[in-house]
């Protein structure tokens, strides 16, 4: 008796289980057949390569952790068996002019994926350093309906694959309550002088200065009252010196989202947006046209773009793209809106970029006249 | 008449081998020595340097992106260097950073030096110890550490002196190139300390002797007649370390780039990794060309010192000792002056850089702060990059020294065994890339290999460009080494070995090198510690498959993550400990301090 209802119970088991593998595998294979014959190509491709190689920018995507796990997931779901090899490299612009360097010099690229903002993107696509693809070919997901910009980039060089809201970094230590920045006035108070860091590329001024936001004139002005104030140059991601009290606030930063990655380890480091201007710094990720491994490049692009990779990226990164539903910096985005309704609001895109670049608006001539004005140089 | 050498009686009978004849008396460049093998490996290094100067010099004659259609000949470079106030600022800050780095260097190592070698002070083996640690931990680990130390805000010696004062904001500022220059200085002090201990080693004493018995007191007698002896080989010391000052990386990079603060290769490394734009070769290579022309004045004023100071040597035998000063209750001080430098100098900021590899995020140190250790910054360690790195450092630091020997040992048979003048061409030749900044030499190779031979020898981005360039940079070292060893083993001993009729290799394999032993072991384990710790030329040349541990710490702390760079310095040195131990070892043996 007891030996029947055992293997009735067996057999119960053995087929649900033979149940699961068949809707399992139904649902795979028709998953398999979304895809496209261009994706498919592509994971072809990358299963041959079987390695990736990333010179990478800060700790973005969670940098070799984050990395590492995307990948896995991305393995997972192409059945592939790409391998990460991370090597730690500058920042964004820094990047970007060895990236240059290299396909001008017909050697191959340091790195299969780059990762930049929209004037980046822009240089890529200008010099031909970034490879033309026709990624809405490739990507699983379709883009959404009435999105407040473009995804894929234009002529194809690259995606945007995460959007984050550009601020003020501070030290919860040394700043708190009232003296918290609300404006980027605040932090030309006296008791600030030497205390404040800003990039050495001088990020987020030469934006500001666009016409459509705080414009030229108003910017310079306000460089020029900055200047005593500023104690040193760190890249977007160094808050450590901010976290140590080295420098008491970073202005401006790239994005939130570093912040965000370093709270995460206990550092006492906090983030605000000033209220004359909200910037949607979107970030992209293009294949260099001289890529070693470009299938395995292509195929970790166009993994951004599923759920599970916008969740991996907010999860590793602190970031995700603004246009997909249900996304965390909607959110953000939407919050910082009602809270500033006057702010001037701007989504940094490369086909802004490219529009102002057509309208004779010199953002680079900006980034000269500002770092002079900061640097010296 | 003096009797026949063995060479002159073989010579005559004809029994003499063609190698044995590649150093006939007169004919250093003869027909026969310029198609020796030897000279061709001996040239090899120098006409690699050639090249990169070239390059060099060819990139500051043009504006635009380099070896591409955009690039223009002109002579603008040159003309920004006089006009450009950010370039004469990069120039003022340098000539500071050197002076004030050569000041400190030598008031650390001078008197150090003096205390080991002219008094009875013991045990010697723990100074020599103390001082040439120093010598190879890598600066960058340094840089970290006083930035805990002193820096503006958050260092300990600001934070106390603000305490105590009550002052709005740190006096001290290491962010200068004052500042970075006192950092540099105490990293140098070791280098300071090894080259003058030679002096005070082989100086005559009878000078002294002759002041003391005149009734001259102590310290009468060290200003009116030990520092006089002493002055070409101080000077030659102090021109020795302002070369190495005029292009030093590190610490200008680890300090000096967060506070806006540029120095001469700090200048080049922001031009070669721009903020805006492609990389801007033009103005730093018209600087880097004009400092080579300094740097090449200033050596050559180095081995003119060198050859003065040489005058006051005397020759030491077997149980000759120069006359050692009893320090009596001095002795404490001495011990003082030596240990605070220690501890300052190396022990403080390594304990920092310690305390910061188990900390979870950049926090100034405090006790306070203990609480918060943890080994995170281990566990999440990315071991591939890691172990890539360390397989790239090790394979250096076997190659790069055991080619450096072999040419090393050509270029010092060939100056030691000729008679020629054109000897003291190849000797300069050899020394050459201590003049040439470090930071011009890997600029000018990675233009090199990415624009000039990118076709016929595709070495960028490999371990072969690295290779190439650290053979280059250290042949001076090992090159002075050998030559004061080699010296010493009469030539009669090979003249013996070709007349019974060994082959060249064979007298080489078991007559020089028997003889040579301590020496190249000792250059051996020396140039693989220098590899270990090199970092400006791996930060120029750095890619993905030749990725170096320094390169790695150095890439960590420039992106913010200060607590994993400290994490893998902190493993860099626990996996080197036996190296350090080992040189220590074969240091004493070949008095390989004696030859640097």
């Amino acid at each position: 008796m007891f030996r029947e209802r055992s293997l009735s119970a067996a057999g119960r088991v053995l087929a649900t289980a033979t149940a699961f593998f068949l809707v399992g595998a139904f649902l795979q294979a028709g998953e398999a057949a979304a895809r496209s014959a261009a994706l498919e190509k592509v994971i072809e491709g990358a299963k041959k390569e079987g390695v990736l190689k990333i010179l990478w920018t800060e700790d973005h995507f969670g940098a070799d952790t984050g990395i590492a796990a995307i990948i896995s997931a991305m393995n997972k779901r192409y059945g592939t068996n790409v391998k990460m090899q991370f090597t730690q490299g500058s920042s964004f612009p820094a990047n970007l002019g060895r990236l240059i360097q290299e396909y001008k010099s017909g050697q191959k690229s340091s790195t299969d994926i780059f990762l930049g903002s929209a004037g980046h993107m822009l240089a890529g696509l200008k010099t031909g350093m970034l490879m033309k693809v026709d990624w809405n070919a490739l990507v699983e997901r379709p883009a959404p309906k009435n999105a407040d910009f473009e995804r894929v980039n234009p002529e194809g060089v690259g995606m945007a694959v995460a959007s984050r809201v550009v601020g003020i970094v501070y030290n919860t230590n040394l700043v708190k309550g009232a003296d918290v920045p609300t404006s980027i006035e605040d932090v030309l108070k006296p008791k600030w002088k030497g205390q404040i860091a800003t990039t050495p590329y001088v990020t987020g001024f030469y934006q500001l200065a666009a016409p459509n936001l705080l414009g030229e004139k108003f910017m310079t002005d306000y460089i020029t009252r900055l200047k005593p104030q500023i104690g040193g140059f760190i890249t977007c991601n160094s808050l450590d010196k901010v976290a140590s009290g080295e420098f008491a606030m970073l202005i401006f930063d790239c994005g939130r989202d570093a912040a965000l990655r370093y709270q995460k380890s206990g550092a006492p480091i906090g983030h605000t947006v000033p209220k004359e201007a909200i910037r949607d710094n979107v970030i992209d990720l293009g294949v260099p046209a001289n890529a070693e491994h470009p299938n395995a490049g292509k195929l970790f692009v166009v993994f951004q773009h599923t759920e599970e990779g916008q969740e991996l990226l907010w999860k590793y990164g602190a970031y995700d793209l603004e246009i997909y539903p249900g996304s965390h910096s909607k959110k953000l985005i939407d919050d910082f809106r009602a809270k500033y309704p006057n702010a001037k609001f701007d989504f940094e895109t490369v086909q802004e970029a490219q529009a102002q670049d057509k309208e004779g608006v010199k953002i680079d001539v900006y980034q000269k006249k500002f770092l002079k004005i900061l640097r010296g140089k | 008449m003096n009797a026949p050498t063995v060479r002159e009686k073989t010579l005559a009978s004809g029994r003499l081998p063609a190698w044995g004849r590649v150093f006939p008396a007169g004919g250093f460049f003869s027909r026969r020595l310029a198609a020796s093998p030897l000279l061709a490996l001996a040239l090899l290094p120098m006409v690699v340097l050639l090249a990169i100067v070239v390059i060099f010099v060819w990139v500051s004659l043009q504006t635009g992106l380099v070896g591409t259609a955009e690039a223009k000949y002109s002579l603008a470079n040159y003309g920004a260097l006089f006009g450009n106030p950010f370039v004469l600022k990069v120039l003022e800050n340098t000539l500071i950073f050197a002076v004030v780095m050569t000041f400190v260097a030598l008031v650390v190592g001078l008197p150090v030096a003096w205390i080991t070698e002219r008094t009875t002070i013991r045990p010697k083996e723990l100074i020599y110890a103390m001082m040439t640690t120093g010598l190879l931990v890598p600066p960058v680990f340094i840089a970290m550490g006083w930035t805990f130390i002193a820096n503006r805000r958050i260092g300990l010696i600001n934070k106390a002196l603000m305490d105590l004062f009550g002052l709005q904001s740190g006096p001290v500022d290491l962010g200068s190139a004052a500042g970075m220059g006192f950092v540099e200085g105490l990293t140098l002090a070791p280098l300071a300390f090894v080259l003058c201990v030679q002096v005070f080693r082989t100086m005559n004493p009878a000078l002294e002797e002759a002041a003391m018995t005149s009734g001259m007191s102590f310290r009468r007698t060290l200003w009116r007649v030990t520092l006089p002896l002493a002055r070409p080989a101080i000077l030659g010391a102090l021109i020795y370390i302002f070369v190495i000052g005029l292009a030093t990386f590190d610490i200008p990079a680890v300090i000096g780039l967060s506070s806006n603060v540029f120095v001469f290769s700090t200048y080049v490394f922001i031009e070669a990794f721009p903020s805006d734009g492609v990389p801007k070769y033009g103005i730093p290579a018209a600087l880097g060309t004009a400092m080579i022309l300094v740097a090449l004045a200033l050596t050559l004023w180095y081995v003119q010192m060198l050859r003065r100071s040489q005058r006051y040597q005397v020759i030491t035998g077997k149980g000759y000792r120069a006359r050692q000063i009893d320090p009596g209750k001095w002795v404490i001080a001495c011990w003082v002056y030596i240990v605070v430098y220690f501890v300052i100098g190396l022990l403080l900021p390594i304990l920092l850089v310690a305390f910061m590899a188990f900390m979870p995020y950049a926090i100034p140190p405090s006790i306070d702060a203990l609480h918060l250790l943890t080994l995170a910054n281990f566990q999440k360690m990315n071991w591939e990059y890691v172990f890539r790195g360390l397989g790239n450092t090790v394979t250096l630091m076997v190659i790069v020294p055991s080619v450096v020997l072999v040419l090393a040992f050509c270029i010092s048979w060939l100056v030691v065994r000729s008679r020629r003048q054109g000897r003291y061409l190849l000797e300069f030749g050899a020394f050459l890339p201590h003049a040439i900044p470090r930071v011009v030499i890997a600029v000018g190779s990675l233009l090199l290999a990415l624009y000039v031979i990118r076709n016929y020898l595709p070495i960028y981005g490999t371990i072969w460009i690295l290779v190439g360039v650290y053979v280059v940079v250290w042949l001076p070292f090992a090159t002075r080494s050998l030559n004061s060893s080699m010296i010493q083993i009469h030539r009669e001993l090979e003249e013996a070995a070709a007349t019974s009729g060994l082959s060249l290799i064979r007298t080489v394999r078991r007559v020089m090198v028997p003889l040579l032993r301590p020496t190249l072991l000792s250059v051996w384990i020396w140039s693989s510690l220098l590899v270990y710790r090199e970092m400006t030329v791996a930060v120029f040349l750095v890619s993905q498959d030749n990725v170096t541990l320094p390169a790695i710490v150095w890439g960590r702390w420039t992106m913010g993550a200060a607590n994993t760079a400290a994490a893998i310095t902190v493993l860099m040195m626990v996996a080197f400990l036996p190296l350090l131990l080992l040189s220590w070892r074969f240091a004493r043996r070949s008095r390989l301090s004696a030859e640097l």
